[in-house]
């Protein structure tokens, strides 16, 4: 009788325990997943800025690129360019522009699908 | 009559015992899951973040490099022994120097020296661990890749003086 009495707080001790494990083990789960989110994004973001800069030197470079026309390329998952819009992952937009001063300015995004990774904007003296 | 309901409250009892092992064995397995869902999470994120800022941190520090000695004609990509060298030439007080940046053995290297003076690839100055740094020049731009197991490669295009002086 004594046994089984035992037997049976053991197993109502168990289930408390479990329980308990449950939730702090989701809020772990939970903790992890944003965290490896985070460090995708960070890295996503150290390349989108690497990726804007390369961009701003071709333009500097002169890019024979025409004047208020919109640019795109395209990259896979592993940040290679593609020139297949359905395969790529990430994408520049270029837009270029240029005023009466002659200064050619280029905006320049990054996105991952719609999300804008990174943006900024060069500006380029052109020599008339 | 006894005998019969004493055995099975005895099954019971071992039912139930059994029952509780099981039950904790499910827990035991479930921490230690837990536990290693946790250590590989961190190991990923680790590895990343080293990944990225170590490849990064050369990148950044060979573009402000080039930057810095970006003067008509002084850049180039040379082959010492099969390893890409960035050739950096520049001019102090009549006498001609040298930077040559590469990775050797694991390791980005730095050699600043008189332009004759006879330094090996072994003599640079270890910079940072890195795996491989291919480098070439198309036009003006200069293109730098680091070399590694990690297949997201991280390049960056530089814009280089041209040769006839403007920029």
């Amino acid at each position: 009788m004594k046994r089984n009495h035992s037997a049976g707080l053991f197993l109502m001790e168990m289930i408390i325990v479990i329980l308990f494990f449950s939730i702090c083990a989701g809020i772990c789960i939970q903790v992890f997943a944003k965290a490896d989110q985070m460090s995708r994004k960070a890295s996503n973001l150290n390349h989108a800025v690497v990726r804007a800069e390369s961009i701003a030197e071709e333009i500097r470079s002169g890019s024979g690129k025409a004047d208020g026309q919109t640019y795109d390329t395209y990259w896979d998952s592993d940040w290679k360019e593609t020139a297949d819009p359905s395969r790529a992952e990430y994408s520049s937009r270029i837009i270029l522009s240029t005023d009466q001063d002659h200064m050619e300015t280029a905006d320049i995004r990054i996105l991952k699908g719609e999300e804008i990774l990174f943006s900024m904007t060069a500006d380029h003296y052109l020599k008339p | 009559m006894t005998g019969k309901y004493t055995k099975a409250k005895s099954d019971r009892t071992g039912v139930t015992t059994t029952f509780n092992i099981l039950l904790f064995m499910v827990f035991i397995l479930c921490t230690l899951f837990t536990v290693l869902i946790g250590a590989k999470v961190y190991e990923n994120i680790h590895t990343r973040n080293e990944n990225n800022y170590s490849d990064y941190v050369i990148l950044q520090y060979v573009a402000n490099k080039v930057r810095g000695a970006d003067r008509a004609g002084s850049i180039s990509v040379r082959d010492m022994d099969g390893t890409p060298v960035l050739n950096m030439e520049q001019d102090a007080e009549g006498t001609a120097y040298v930077t040559r940046i590469y990775a050797y053995e694991g390791k980005l290297r730095e050699l600043f020296m008189k332009s004759d003076a006879d330094l090996k690839l072994e003599d640079g100055l270890e910079i940072a661990d890195c795996a491989g740094l291919s480098m070439s020049v198309e036009g003006d731009l200069l293109h730098l890749e680091i070399a590694g197991p990690d297949p997201e490669k991280l390049t960056i295009d530089l814009k280089c003086a041209d040769r006839e002086g403007g920029s």
